[in-house]
């Protein structure tokens, strides 16, 4: 009994890759809620754990386990079209472990915008000068106004990847009976018996991201002097 | 005699279409007082960013102040904001309608300005850097509280 059809719980993301992306939507949400209250000093510290999370998911994307790695999911454009053809008939099967095509694409055009975002905030400054990234220091005060500026547009940006991401997310659970939020809480899915093995990156690896992550945060608030 | 003042008369009507076109045209006076505020902007960060380094340099918090200084020593209130420059059809401002709903408070606000001004001046020139970094601090509440009534929100 080695079809396709016999399927047995399996591990498919590993506790880093669901820390990080869970650690990014609290970043983004409270990013969002201090910049709308005026909490300027918390949201830049959320901008710089934010830069640490990205840096460690990059790091991951390249170290880390086979379903989190960038070679794995990372697709050209013909088999995510070929993918999108069939999307109808493949979101009611079981996944492949780890991204599809599209779920790829959505989760690589996020942590870009993210990175972006980031980079924006660490230099821009507001309308009187007086809030500002810790980078701004090295631009001018009208290309941190620039970077301010697009700071608010990649915001929107965001604000609506964010949308369809959520968006697909409840689509493969209403129409394809998947729970992909479950998914990445526990880390766990029914994958086909005969489905390849995975394999998950030892605890040390994480580490060695976490540090790095972690000297990118500190080296960021020890530029964030107060007035 | 005569020959003189007609020749200051036609000077003053040539001249006149340029003045009064430029006074009819509100963007004109809009786009003054957003370079104006530009440079306030960027004479504040350059104060700010001072204070950021390990050790902040006066001479140098003293040469971003100057145009601080200078604006609160013009008519800006008159210059900047006459009647007929808020937000309205072919005007592109974030200046508030409040400015000119609530002139006496705007104005009260400016005096602000030039009080925070002249305060900033007086610490960086007595030398003391902890002093002046109190002026600093008073000065950026001064420019957000303003901004907060009188200015569109930045989102």
């Amino acid at each position: 009994m080695t079809g396709a059809h016999v399927f047995q719980r399996r591990k498919v993301w590993d506790l880093p890759t669901r820390c990080g992306h869970w650690l990014l939507l609290l970043l983004f949400c409270g990013s969002r809620w201090t910049a709308e209250n005026g909490e300027m000093q918390w949201h830049r510290y959320m901008g710089y754990v934010m830069a640490g999370v990205l840096v460690f998911r990059l790091y991951w994307g390249v170290f880390g386990s086979t379903t989190a790695r960038f070679k794995h999911f990372l697709r050209g454009p013909a088999s995510t079209l070929a993918y999108t053809r069939e999307l109808r008939r493949r979101a009611r099967q079981p996944a492949p472990a780890g991204h599809n095509p599209l779920g790829a694409l959505s989760s690589t055009v996020l942590l870009f915008l993210l990175l972006a975002q980031v980079c924006l905030g660490l230099l821009a400054v507001d309308v009187d000068g007086m809030e500002a990234g810790p980078l701004s220091f090295y631009v001018s005060f009208e290309a941190g106004r620039f970077a301010a500026l697009w700071h608010e547009r990649v915001f929107n940006l965001l604000l609506f990847f964010v949308a369809v991401h959520i968006i697909a997310v409840m689509l493969y659970w209403l129409l394809g009976g998947q729970n992909l939020i479950v998914r990445m809480i526990s880390g766990r899915d029914d994958q086909p018996g005969s489905a390849t093995e995975l394999w998950f990156a030892p605890l040390w690896r994480s580490v060695l991201g976490v540090a790095l992550a972690g000297i990118l945060v500190w080296y960021l608030q020890s530029l964030d002097i107060p007035l | 005699m005569a020959r003189y003042h007609l020749i200051t008369i036609a000077i003053a009507v040539l001249l006149s279409p340029a003045v009064s076109a430029q006074s009819a045209d509100p963007m004109v006076t809009v786009e003054m007082r957003q370079q104006g505020f530009k440079d306030m902007g960027a004479a504040f960060k350059g104060v700010r960013d001072q204070f950021r380094r390990s050790r902040p340099v006066m001479v140098m918090i003293r040469e971003y102040s100057r145009p601080l200084l200078r604006y609160s020593r013009e008519p800006v209130i008159e210059n900047w904001f006459p009647q007929g420059t808020g937000p309205g059809e072919g005007i592109e401002t974030e200046a508030l309608p409040v400015i000119w709903e609530r002139p006496d408070e705007f104005a009260a606000r400016w005096e602000d300005y030039i009080l925070a001004a002249e305060n900033l001046q007086s610490a960086v020139v007595s030398g003391d850097l902890e002093a002046t970094r109190e002026r600093v601090r008073e000065m950026g509440d001064t420019c957000s509280g303003c901004h907060d009534t009188f200015r569109e929100e930045e989102d």
